[in-house]
């Protein structure tokens, strides 16, 4: 036990040499590969890690960008379809106006028709029935016959216009 | 020592032949040093046998020796060191003496283990080495950095002007105190579990009985696994003690001068 | 009783006060990093560090009072 608690300045130089000694072989030819290996593998580990958070992002990016695509693809489409069917309509309805039209032209065109000929009928009653006054006329002027007679012919020429009318 | 030289041994000590009084200084090297030269050997042919792999392959993954020192330079860059010494550069600067130190320390301890063996760190002088040098790194870092008037304003310990003359003698002491601290823990641990294992064997020569050998040995046996944590708990306290203080000597300026460099890390 | 006797004595008894308080002061660390690491496992890497040092420190200024201890036994 005497000598525990001695301190011999001996052992503190030589400690004190050694270790100087053993820092200075450590630090120069120990140490060094080891950092520059370790700082070396934590410089690639960090690139990796970097190059791999850069070629997600890129993916990322692709990625929407195609999403985007897609979805502007899409509502192309709906629009195409909607426009096509708005133009169907269309076109269904412009021809059933013009087949409306069309009917509303014949419809008028066959009353004009009509018209014309039941002018055309007017015309030509009139123009017997004067001719056949004119007959009669004629007739009576000719035959100056009595009041008889007067009332016979009117009465026959009346029925005949009856008859052809 | 021969007799016919100018020194010689007597009950264990060195002294003049001429007078028989010691001498001025003892520079023998006894087995504590040759103990140191083996730790020192083994410590740097490891990082020799680890040092060629990282030369041949650099960014092979690591394997057996190279891994394990590789865990512990490691574990002290990122957790003793980087968080007391804050600044990159200085931690690049001094990383090789804090790896330097805990490597020492532990293969000393773990020297000491083995039968036959001394522990060098069980003696005063090796660790009041260790903390002289703990002391230079601590107080000429700090100086360096920021600069001799910093220095002395932290003998002030960050009190007011007027209370120098109560600060600054204990801050005076303190600065002296932390290194005989880390001298006198480092010894006493490295000593009081040899001085138990003893003490536990010892217990067999007293009571003359070959009945107390199975509970001394058995005791001897824990304190022994006890005393292997307590190898690698010493040197990582030495070293991390020696961060603290380095960190708490520098202050913040470190921090404000170089700040950036650790963000960039 | 001779001074020598009375060194002993004095060893053993401060070696038992010391040893009183360092396991009072490390007890009561222990029980609060533990409370720490318990209510908080994310902290718990830096609350041993923490831990350990602290325990170093007080561990410190037990050595300090062993060696005085040492001293005195060290008188005979």
């Amino acid at each position: 036990m005497d000598g525990l608690l001695q301190i011999s300045p001996g052992l503190i130089i030589w400690t004190l040499v050694n270790f100087s000694l053993y820092l200075f072989i450590l630090a120069k030819f120990g140490y060094k590969p080891l950092r520059s290996a370790l700082e070396q593998r934590e410089q690639t580990i960090a690139d990796s890690i970097r190059s791999a958070e850069q070629a997600r992002a890129e993916a990322q990016r692709l990625l929407t960008e195609a999403d985007e695509q897609r979805k502007r693809a899409h509502a192309e489409m709906v629009e195409l379809l909607r426009d096509a069917r708005q133009q169907a309509e269309r076109i269904v309805a412009k021809a059933a106006e013009e087949g409306e039209r069309v009917k509303q032209e014949k419809l008028q065109e066959a009353e004009r028709e009509i018209e014309r000929l039941v002018a055309d009928a007017r015309a030509t009653l009139k123009r017997e029935v004067a001719e056949l006054a004119l007959q009669v006329t004629q007739k009576l002027l000719a035959q100056q016959l009595d009041g008889e007679l007067h009332r016979r012919v009117v009465e026959q020429s009346l029925a005949q216009l009856e008859h052809t009318n | 020592m021969e007799e016919a030289g100018a020194y010689r041994l007597v009950k264990g000590h060195v002294v003049r032949a001429s007078d028989g009084r010691a001498p001025a200084l003892d520079l023998s090297v006894t087995n504590l040093v040759v103990f140191q030269w083996i730790g020192m050997l083994l410590v740097i042919g490891l990082f020799f046998l680890a040092g060629r792999r990282y030369r041949r392959a650099p960014l092979a993954p690591p394997r057996g020796i190279q891994n394990a020192l590789e865990a512990v330079v490691v574990y002290i860059r990122d957790e003793v060191v980087r968080p007391n010494l804050r600044s990159e550069r200085l931690v690049r600067a001094f990383m090789p003496y804090f790896v330097g130190l805990f490597c020492f320390i532990l293969v000393l301890n773990l020297l000491g283990l083995l039968p036959g063996m001394h522990t060098a760190t069980g003696s005063i002088g090796t660790t009041a080495a260790l903390a002289i040098t703990a002391f230079l790194v601590i107080n000429g870092l700090a100086i360096r950095e920021v600069g001799i008037k910093g220095w002395l304003h932290h003998l002030l310990g960050g009190a007011p002007v007027y209370l120098a003359p109560i600060m600054v003698p204990i801050e005076i002491l303190g600065l002296f105190t932390k290194p005989f601290a880390l001298t006198v823990r480092l010894f006493a641990n490295m000593s009081a579990g040899h001085i138990i294992l003893l003490s536990l064997v010892g217990l067999i020569f007293y009571f003359r009985s070959i009945f107390v050998a199975p509970m001394s040995i058995g005791f001897s046996i824990f304190i022994y696994l006890l005393e292997t944590l307590v190898c690698f708990l010493q040197a990582y306290i030495f070293t991390i003690l020696t961060a603290v203080f380095v960190g708490l000597a520098l202050g913040d300026h470190a921090d404000d001068h170089h700040g950036h460099a650790v963000s960039a890390s | 009783m001779d001074g020598y006797g009375l060194a002993w004595l004095a060893a053993g008894i401060g070696c038992g006060i010391t040893v009183l308080g360092v396991g009072n002061g490390i007890g009561r660390l222990a029980a609060a990093a533990l409370e720490a690491g318990a209510r908080q496992p994310e902290a718990a890497g830096d609350v041993r560090t923490t831990m350990i040092i602290g325990a170093a420190l007080i561990e410190g200024v037990a050595l300090f009072a062993l060696v005085v201890c040492i001293f005195l036994a060290l008188k005979g």
